[in-house]
């Protein structure tokens, strides 16, 4: 596991934290069941406040993709392929919505948007 | 439970007022106590410690009032100075047997390792060392005699960023123990902040805020735009603004910033100097 936390990066730090994390699971980086640093661990390790990893782990484990066994520690929650997905196509719409707002900028239509989606599906097939 | 706990705190001296001042540190967490010099920082230390005498307000250090506290609670706090008062003439070995006969939980294989670990040198004189190093030996003093709450009083001011780095490492080490508490007083923090979880700002002997960190970086943010488009934000949106000839820089509440204004991460030395320089 490696985590980068950079000053220059707009959001806050345990933004930056449970969005590498997320990606190092839906990756498969971060195995099924495999064990966390303890929430100070990873604090003493990257030089941040205690608050701001218990933060970043409470937001993961909302979201589905930890688990956290008191008295125990936190561990990559068991393959759960809906909310894998689920958080798959949250990254992929928000992804085309970044598309979309680059064309519109550059004059592009909407048809023409269409056309090209479609052309690369086509093609990917 | 709270390891301090500090409530309405006042005290008066000639020409500088300490007014209901507030805050709290639990268990296993760094708070930031910061304010620039004559804030009042090292008035609530020396009443924390002891060394001067509150007019008003309560102080409880693990749970127990100040005036009730016997020498174990005592024995379980730390104060850390920029300036270690032993004799000059002392080496770190002099200093040890002296500390040895203070502290009933000194734990002289810890502070061996301390001493190692920070590359200081037992048969070195207290004179010979630089400011950086005595700051280390006082903190390799604190931590061997078990205490619980840690404070530093401008302690890290003028060490260079090794120093600064290497002092980062050890409180963090401190606090893996989730019974420890720090109280970091600076008028700079810097890369300080990144450890704290909170932080109470004090401003002319008030508490201007006294909040977790990461709560405040996500309620402030800095905004760089000329004049006349700042005054086209909601005037409640924004905390404070600098002007000067060529530039303004602006502290915003950042939910209150429309979408099209550029906004950058702010530092909470951004916030003090902001809230220092008043006046919108």
């Amino acid at each position: 596991m490696n985590i980068v936390i950079s000053n220059k990066d707009d959001r806050p730090i345990y933004e930056q934290i449970t969005s590498q994390m997320k990606n190092m699971i839906l990756s498969g980086k971060l195995e099924e069941g495999s064990q966390l640093p303890s929430i100070r661990a990873l604090a003493k390790d990257l030089r941040i406040s205690v608050i701001t990893t218990k933060r970043a782990y409470e937001e993961l484990e909302r979201d589905g993709f930890i688990i956290t066994v008191a008295g125990k520690g936190s561990y990559v929650a068991e393959n759960n392929s809906a909310v894998l997905k689920e958080e798959k196509m949250k990254q992929l719409e928000e992804n085309v919505r970044r598309l979309i707002e680059e064309a519109y900028n550059s004059g592009i239509s909407k048809k023409e948007v269409k056309e090209i989606f479609d052309i690369c599906l086509e093609e990917y097939r | 439970m709270s390891i301090l706990e500090v409530k309405n705190l006042c005290k008066s001296y000639k020409g500088f007022d300490l007014n209901n001042v507030s805050f709290d540190i639990s268990e296993g967490t760094i708070m930031g106590l910061i304010g620039e010099n004559g804030a009042g920082k090292s008035t609530i230390i020396n009443i924390i410690t002891n060394a001067v005498h509150k007019d008003s307000g309560t102080v409880k250090l693990f749970g127990v009032d100040l005036e009730n506290c016997n020498s174990d609670i005592w024995n379980s706090i730390a104060v850390v100075q920029a300036d270690c008062g032993f004799p000059e003439e002392l080496t770190i070995k002099n200093a040890e047997s002296v500390l040895k006969g203070i502290y009933k939980n000194w734990d002289s294989g810890k502070f061996e390792s301390y001493i190692n670990k920070l590359g200081l040198d037992f048969k070195k004189k207290i004179k010979s060392l630089s400011t950086g190093m005595k700051m280390k030996l006082e903190l390799a003093i604190a931590l061997s005699h078990s205490a619980k709450l840690l404070i530093l009083d401008e302690a890290t001011n003028g060490l260079d960023f090794m120093a600064r780095n290497e002092i980062l490492d050890i409180l963090m080490d401190f606090i893996q123990d989730e019974s420890c508490g720090v109280l970091l007083a600076s008028h700079i923090i810097e890369d300080m902040e990144r450890i704290c979880d909170y932080i109470t700002f004090i401003h002319n002997g008030n508490v201007v805020f006294s909040e977790n960190k990461d709560d405040l970086l996500d309620k402030y943010a800095i905004i760089n735009i000329d004049e006349n488009k700042l005054s086209e934000l909601d005037s409640k949106a924004v905390v404070y603004t600098d002007k000067t000839q060529y530039s303004s820089k602006a502290l915003v509440y950042r939910n209150q910033i429309p979408s099209g204004f550029e906004t950058e991460k702010t530092t909470i030395q951004d916030i003090m100097y902001f809230y220092m320089k008043g006046g919108k």
